[in-house]
């Protein structure tokens, strides 16, 4: 069930504030449904930088041996980019949540695993935006520490196939 | 999450002699929770997905436990739904394991379409 967030007269939507973001459904600004949702809350939009928040959980499909997997910090990085797209198409074009598509994952290191219980701080910054293809560097925090950089390619697809070359 | 079995099954295994390439055939379990989620009516395999196979594939090449370290670069080139795809073929260019650090490059395909580009760094974990 989407939920609807009322956006006050004073709410500027590039520009929100915590509490609203705080107000905001994370399921409603992501196509992906449960058990594959891998952030919990926006905590930053502006122009540039989109941020989230994940607790790990003992019951995440991409928890093993007392820590969250790879897949799990990739995909909670494409999901933190796929809740900007989200966010731009629901509060700022006013249109339905498209899925974006991964295009393309470069030079992402893993430096450590978060392990249960601990909050990832994951901040997206745009690099470049080219006719519906979105280059993104994305940083995950763990503890006020860095555990993860990548860079990301995501396409925002119109017809049926995605991706890019 | 071990993917294998639950959103793919191995169906065949090639290995060229010559030039030491190995290839797995896998068929995608069009059943699985993960495609359900993602998205629901319209399953597409994740990104994400597509990374961990080609690692578990490694790990059975090289019979180690091995977790990634790295992702040098990889190209999702086309959506990977498992309606129509029929079998793909995960074709490993490189395998190379020096000192607990394994080197590969893997190319997703099927019949006359590519998926996918791997290239990526594991660590075995014992």
């Amino acid at each position: 069930m989407d939920t609807i967030t009322i956006i006050s007269a004073t709410e500027n939507p590039h520009r929100p504030t915590a509490a609203f973001l705080n107000s905001i459904d994370i399921h409603g600004l992501l196509p992906q449904k449960e058990p594959f949702i891998m952030i919990d809350a926006l905590t930053g939009y502006d122009d540039r930088q989109t941020s989230t928040v994940f607790k790990v959980r003992r019951d995440n499909i991409f928890f093993e041996e007392g820590a969250l997997t790879y897949s799990g910090l990739i995909e909670n990085i494409a999901q933190t980019c796929a809740a900007r797209i989200g966010y731009m198409n629901k509060y700022i074009l006013r249109k339905d949540v498209r899925p974006g598509v991964v295009g393309a994952i470069q030079n992402l290191e893993i430096l450590s695993f978060p392990r249960i219980g601990e909050v990832l701080d994951t901040t997206v910054t745009v690099e470049a935006e080219i006719s519906g293809m979105i280059m993104i560097g994305a940083v995950v925090e763990c503890n006020g520490k860095r555990i993860v950089t990548a860079r990301v390619k995501m396409a925002v697809p119109n017809g049926e196939e995605g991706g890019t070359k | 999450m071990i993917l294998q079995g639950a959103l793919y099954c191995i169906i065949g295994e090639k290995r060229e002699l010559s030039s030491g390439v190995v290839a797995y055939i896998v068929k995608l379990c069009d059943d699985s929770i993960i495609y359900k989620a993602h998205f629901p009516g319209k399953p597409v395999t994740p990104a994400t997905c597509i990374v961990q196979m080609v690692v578990e594939l490694t790990e059975k090449f090289c019979e180690r436990r091995l977790v990634l370290c790295k992702i040098k670069n990889a190209k999702f080139l086309r959506m990977l739904s498992p309606g129509g795809a029929g079998n793909i073929e995960f074709r490993f260019m490189k395998i190379e394991m020096k000192s607990g650090t394994v080197s590969l490059e893997c190319q997703v395909g099927g019949s006359n379409t590519i998926y996918a580009k791997l290239s990526l760094i594991c660590r075995a974990t014992e």
